[in-house]
């Protein structure tokens, strides 16, 4: 992995190329910060740690405002006078950070703005968000399982059937499906290919869907 | 809140629209549709003659639907209307009816089917 960025899901349309209509996902990147590198000889592995998305700096805690302004070249007496002065127009948070690794920290320092100059049109790319929830789930929305009779007296539509052995073992074996929770897990899908860029908007547009509602967060790392 | 994703599909829209004109008709209207085929690396065009039965999303999404009746088959085919594939339309008569969707002209065969022209 070269980069990786914190980007937001805005939704999705379609766009014409060679003759073909494509749909793409639209993702905006706003800059990202370098908040703190990550090296092999502190801490066993190279990485980034990026933070993204401003807010006014009374929304996060204070341990993130005071990380994230030092990050960026204010001493902690500075960030002290600032938030005294109650309204400041200096400071300010970062609703996300994450960590990616990265092969070469050689090329950044604490407090860069990495944005979207870094990916290319037909770049392939890894995006990680979280799915929908769906709450709790049957076993056929859930794990596919196929249905049950509809008619001639059937009691067993939706059901999950037979959940294992008689005596022997005696115990539902761990790890059957069942129903329960669903969505809002992490799904990371591999090679999706960048359609298009518009720098002035900060806006990039993925081939195909991404998981997650309207203005979650994706992650995308190349 | 600003309307990101709708100045992305104006983006498009305007993109599209300095290269080609978009055409312009309302349904009922009997039209002849261009469609560059690519066989190859060689090109052509090909038309596709009949009556617009729907009109159907805004800006870069919408699509229109032509439909016409060959050797007694209904056939109905979908196209982009920013697509790169519709190179022309040409509208051979201007249709005159009340409906925006004429899915009605779909149980009709012969006389019943036809459509009134519009005179300007």
């Amino acid at each position: 992995m070269k980069v990786g960025l914190i980007g937001k899901k805005i939704g999705m349309t379609q766009v014409f190329k060679d003759g073909k209509r494509i749909p793409v996902t639209v993702v905006k990147v706003e800059p990202n910060y370098v908040l703190q590198i990550k090296n092999e000889r502190n801490d066993g592995y190279n990485a980034l740690q990026m933070g993204a998305l401003k807010n006014k700096w009374y929304r996060g805690t204070k341990p993130i405002l005071v990380h994230v302004m030092t990050a960026l070249g204010m001493s902690k007496e500075e960030i002290e006078k600032e938030i005294k002065k109650r309204k400041s127009d200096k400071l300010f948070t970062l609703q996300v950070l994450k960590e990616f690794k990265i092969e070469d920290t050689k090329n950044y320092k604490v407090g860069d703005i990495i944005d979207i100059s870094k990916m290319a049109v037909d770049d392939k790319v890894t995006i990680i968000g979280n799915t929908k929830g769906r709450g709790f789930q049957g076993v056929v929305k859930r794990y596919n399982f196929h249905l049950g009779p509809k008619s001639h007296g059937s009691h067993s539509y939706r059901e999950p059937g037979s959940v294992g052995m008689c005596a022997d073992p005696g115990r539902v074996l761990k790890g059957k499906k069942m129903p329960g929770h669903m969505g809002t897990n992490q799904i990371t899908i591999k090679g999706v290919i960048i359609v298009d860029i518009i720098p002035e908007k900060g806006v990039l547009m993925v081939k195909g869907s991404l998981p997650g509602a309207t203005n979650s967060v994706v992650y995308i790392q190349k | 809140m600003e309307d990101l994703m709708g100045e992305i599909k104006k983006h498009y829209e305007e993109k599209i629209r300095k290269e080609k004109t978009i055409p312009k008709f309302s349904v009922g209207d009997t039209v002849k549709v261009w469609i560059r085929v690519i066989e190859g690396n060689k090109s052509r065009l090909q038309g596709f003659q009949g009556v617009v039965i729907r009109k159907k999303g805004k800006g870069i999404e919408a699509t229109f639907t032509v439909r016409r009746v060959s050797m007694d088959v209904g056939v109905e085919r979908i196209f982009p209307l920013y697509g790169p594939t519709v190179e022309k339309v040409d509208v051979i008569k201007k249709g005159k009816v009340r409906r925006a969707k004429i899915y009605y002209i779909r149980e009709r065969r012969g006389k019943s089917a036809r459509i009134k022209e519009r005179k300007k």
